[in-house]
């Protein structure tokens, strides 16, 4: 054998990466965010502490958010199952259970970047074929000309937003946004504005107030400046999410239908609810379970389903549980939670991995730590 | 509101008309496996009985009085029962609000009560129509006070419609209705000659004022009296005993009164409100009665299957009482055992505990027997659980090692998992109904029960850490044995990590299967993650040599704040999916329970390393260089 070369520094690094003080500290760290953020949630509401705390790079300015924190227990757990697992009996169980582990924390970034949900409601005998986010808005606008569909034009994101400017080659109008705020209560405006303000915004306006804890309790509205119309009508317009008004403008001789609302995310398929059953205790009015007939519609192709309590329907990437229900407006109408997740199976796998490690440490391991030995028998006997 | 159109007085003068007095006490006997529909459950009558008697008087048993000798005193003698002292309020607000005296005993009867009502119908009146985030904390238990109290009204009258108490003594009366004079007829038998009786009302309708009145229309004015007194009972609707149809499967039951609404009764109907006439009219007879053969007969008729016995024993057997006495006992004789030194003594100890232990295996299997549903399901469930799931590890530490640890940490914690239990068991039936997300039997017994036991686990550990702590101070010297205990405790923190962490995946699984996502993030899951990360913490800091022996045990031994906080805290954050509701009382019990904790781990730990403990012993023995 040649001499000892010194390590390379990218090798040191690797094997510092490796190091269990790492994890002792970052989880110290996540213990900290983790009492903090849920504490949080009873002031600001689970999806905001959820953003602010665990889904963040980084927290309080400088210091590590739950994702940079579990980043680097990524890592630390990767180097350590590279760099430092040398394979002995004793070890196999902590072994598997770590592979476990970097599985599921990896499950957890597809997650994190490869999913989305958004809830479904559909009155009975009613067919739909998108669902909305919980909480992301778009801003929609429809010409409604074509005989056979409606053509969609959407805006999300950095759209929604002061000052944003929205146009598109498709439309023959230009949008920007002078207002816009994520909580809002409407208020009558005395007396009525008519110049220069169209639609909606001529009789009412906004009053922007503190966000809700259940985040998709806000309703957001915005105020917009539209150019390029037909007409005279070039002017201030006005949207809130949930409006059930339809707005409209008119422009190159063709009506659009525009409108502030949740995201929505279009499915390859189409749901028809047949059939809301709701049942309760006998003598209350609690809930015993609820459950949803659908017809799941692909192409000519129709196919009866039952969704109920965890029973939900699994179609292509897409699953449909059973969440909740409107009742008292005109018909039932079901709300499905839609989930569309490519890392859904790596929990499934992974914890069969960490149970059997787990398994395998504790038969290895506890059965020496919890014996007596000799000495202290010794020394109580006497 | 109806309630409100009646002053309370009025009512009880109106029944204690038809009210019987029983020189003796009664006794109800086997009225208690009568089937009754309550809570969205079929459950026996002496359970329905102990969930109202705690409601009105914060214990299942009153001046020695069985619950259920109690409930059919109130339903057949009321007028004893509204003089007992049965609702002890200690809403001291209530009470001054209803302008009564304050009754150092906290103890008011039913009269007490319902003359501060009748004084007060006007404020009540207006508070009930207030919107109820408008009342002042005062107010709404004033409002909830005067609910409890026309609810025992009700409960009092619910009999009332199945006894043979409508009289007519007048002959030519008696005749035209179909009566014989002098017998007592039930509503449902007066339902029958209801059209004859209007027949005769109309006669007397046609006369005029002034005109004489024959001793027959007086007799009909009497009968018009008790019939409307009667009427005023058709509310109590509380005690459904009736299943309405014959083939129903589920569904609501009915209430006698509810049965008898003045509608053509169908034959079912008929037949069973026959079967409970059969058994008022048994007690009116003598209070003594001997009823089996007619609850058996009424439960026979109802064909459901509903494990009423098991339940009677499980009501009667007060399991997790007498597994408590055995925890107790198990704790004295140790005491006993370190004092005196003798085996006999450990042998008796260890005996004691494993008796409490297998009471409390019978209290929990009954539960999974009665309810067909696995042993965790709510949080007084948990609680009797956890408390298993602790003496069972225990136990088997003992049989390993022999060492009197596992006695001490089994017999110290069934004991006060017991004693929280049963502040828990004071809310009413402790066999309830679940949500309908929890309605799950694969989850509950995967998830709930795997999570509970990695509760256990991890209350075991930390309280092995505890002893620990203590042998330092007692013992500075046997450094073996301290090794050995901290060994233990490391080995048990494996354990609870096995459990812990997969009960935690399990949740989340249950998650992603029922609402689609497998980690939202909610307090309740974020509770179990802590757990899970606290115990990793000490594992990993013990690796990487940051926890040497003594630190690692004051770590592990702040184990059970975690549990406490996942277990109970996160429930008053009140988000999420999983809360459970609490009062002031969890809040305050969990930061004196966290302080104490802190400064016995921390005071002890600072303690042993600043004093040296062991490591200066006194006398001429030399520290090795």
């Amino acid at each position: 054998m040649s001499e000892a070369k010194p390590k390379s520094s990218l090798l040191k690094f690797a094997h510092f990466m490796a190091k269990p003080e790492i994890f002792f500290y970052t989880a110290i760290w996540l213990i900290v965010l983790l009492v903090y953020g849920t504490i949080d949630q009873k002031y600001n509401g689970l999806y905001l502490a959820q953003q602010k705390y665990f889904s963040s790079w980084f927290v309080w300015g400088i210091f590590p958010g739950g994702r940079l924190a579990m980043t680097i227990v990524f890592f630390n757990l990767a180097a350590k199952l590279i760099f430092n697992s040398p394979i002995r009996f004793n070890r196999i169980g902590t072994l598997v259970t770590h592979g476990g582990m970097l599985l599921l924390l990896l499950g957890g970034f597809f997650t994190a970047y490869f999913s989305n949900e958004g809830s479904m409601p559909i009155p009975e005998g009613q067919i739909s074929s998108y669902y909305q986010d919980y909480h992301e808005l778009e801003f929609a606008v429809t010409d409604k000309s074509p005989d056979d569909h409606d053509a969609v034009v959407a805006f999300s994101n950095e759209y929604i937003k002061e000052g944003a400017v929205i146009a598109d080659a498709d439309l023959p109008f230009t949008i920007t946004v002078e207002t816009f705020h994520r909580n809002v209560d409407i208020v009558r405006r005395e007396p009525e504005v008519t110049d220069g303000v169209f639609g909606f915004a001529q009789r009412f306006q906004f009053v922007p107030k503190k966000l809700e804890n259940e985040f998709a309790q806000n309703m957001a509205g915005m105020v917009l400046n539209i150019e390029g119309l037909d007409g005279d009508t070039d002017g201030t317009y006005m949207l809130f999410q949930f409006m059930q008004v339809p707005q409209t403008v008119v422009a190159g001789g063709k009506e659009y239908v525009i409108d502030l609302r949740n995201k929505r995310y279009q499915l390859p398929f189409a749901i028809e609810l047949m059939d809301f059953t709701k049942k309760v205790y006998p003598g209350t009015s609690k809930a015993s379970h609820y459950s949803s007939l659908v017809n799941v519609i692909e192409g000519g192709n129709k196919r009866e389903v039952l969704i109920s309590m965890n029973e939900p329907l699994r179609n292509l990437d897409y699953t449909f549980y059973q969440a909740s229900f409107i009742e008292g407006v005109a018909e039932d109408t079901t709300v499905l939670a839609v989930v569309k997740n490519a890392g859904r199976n790596f929990p499934y796998i992974s914890s069969i991995i960490m149970a059997i490690g787990l398994f395998l440490h504790l038969l290895i391991q506890v059965p020496k730590l919890v014996k007596r030995s000799k000495k202290t028998r010794e020394v109580a006997a006497s | 509101m109806k309630h409100l159109a009646l002053t309370v007085l009025s009512v009880c003068f109106a029944l204690s008309l038809s009210a019987q007095d029983y020189e003796s006490p009664v006794r109800a006997g086997a009225l208690e496996a009568l089937i009754v529909q309550d809570q969205g459950r079929l459950k026996p009558l002496d359970t329905f009985a102990r969930s109202q008697l705690l409601l009105y008087h914060s214990k299942s048993t009153i001046e020695g009085q069985k619950a259920i000798d109690w409930l059919l005193e109130l339903m057949i003698d009321p007028r004893k029962s509204y003089e007992r002292k049965v609702f002890k309020v200690f809403e001291k607000e209530a009470i001054l609000g209803l302008g009564i005296g304050l009754n150092p005993d906290n103890v008011y009867s039913f009269m007490d009560l319902s003359r501060g009502i009748d004084d007060h119908m006007e404020s009540l009146r207006g508070l009930s129509e207030k919107a109820p985030e408008d009342r002042s904390r005062g107010e709404t238990q004033l409002l909830t006070l005067y609910r409890k109290v026309m609810q025992y009204l009700a409960l009092s009258r619910s009999l009332t419609g199945l006894r043979a108490d409508i009289i007519v003594n007048n002959v030519e009366l008696a005749e035209a209705i179909g009566f014989e004079p002098g017998k007592g007829y039930t509503y449902r038998e007066f339902l029958q000659s209801r059209e004859a009786l209007a027949r005769e009302l109309q006669v007397l309708q046609g006369r005029q004022e002034g005109d004489s009145i024959s001793e027959k229309e007086s007799a009909l004015v009497d009968l018009v009296q008790q019939l409307q007194g009667k009427m005023a009972d058709q509310s109590a609707d509380l005690l459904r005993l009736v299943k309405p149809e014959q083939d129903q499967k589920e569904g609501d039951w009915a209430s006698p009164w509810g049965i008898l609404d003045g509608r053509q009764l169908s034959v079912w109907e008929s037949d069973r409100i026959k079967e409970l006439e059969a058994i008022v009219a048994a007690f009116s007879k003598d209070s003594f009665a001997d009823v089996s053969t007619e609850v058996a007969a009424a439960n026979a008729s109802s064909n459901v299957p509903v494990k009423y016995n098991a339940e009677l024993v499980y009501n009667k057997g007060n399991f997790f009482k007498y597994s408590n006495v055995f925890y107790i006992l198990a704790f004295v004789l140790l005491l006993l055992f370190y004092a005196i030194n003798v085996k006999i003594v450990r042998t008796l100890c260890l005996g004691s505990l494993v008796v409490g232990f297998l009471l409390h295996t019978v209290g929990i299997a009954l539960r999974v027997y009665i309810m067909a549903r696995p042993p965790v399901t709510t949080l007084y469930e948990s609680v009797i659980f956890v408390g298993w799931t602790l003496v069972l590890v225990t136990i088997v530490l003992e049989f390993i090692r022999r060492d009197t640890l596992g006695l001490i940490i089994g017999s110290a914690a069934g004991i006060s998992l017991h004693f929280i239990g049963f502040s828990y068991a004071a809310e009413g039936d402790t066999l309830g109904m679940l949500v309908a997300v929890l309605n799950t039997n694969f989850w509950l017994g995967t998830h709930v029960l795997t999570i509970t036991i990695g509760y256990g686990v991890a209350l075991a550990a930390g309280l092995a850490a505890h002893a620990y702590l203590v042998m330092r101070v007692i013992f500075p010297n046997k450094k073996a044995w301290h090794r050995e205990i901290y060994s233990v405790s490391y080995g048990i923190c494996l354990v609870a990590v096995f459990f812990t962490t997969f009960g935690t995946i399990l949740g989340g699984i249950w998650g992603d299967q029922s609402w689609g996502r497998f980690w939202g993030w909610d307090p309740k899951e974020n509770g179990a993650l802590l757990i899970v990360m606290w115990l990793l913490v000490a594992i990993h800091g013990r690796l990487a040599g940051r926890l040497k022996e003594l630190s690692f045990s004051v770590f592990l031994a702040l184990t059970p704040i975690t549990v406490a906080v996942a277990w109970f805290g996160v429930n008053l954050l009140q988000v999420g999916l999983h809360s459970y509701g609490f009062d002031d009382g969890t809040a305050m019990n969990l930061l004196y329970f966290s302080i104490g904790e802190v400064v016995f781990a921390i005071g002890l730990g600072l303690a042993i390393h600043f004093l040296k403990l062991g490591k200066k012993p006194s006398g001429s023995q030399k520290v090795s260089a």
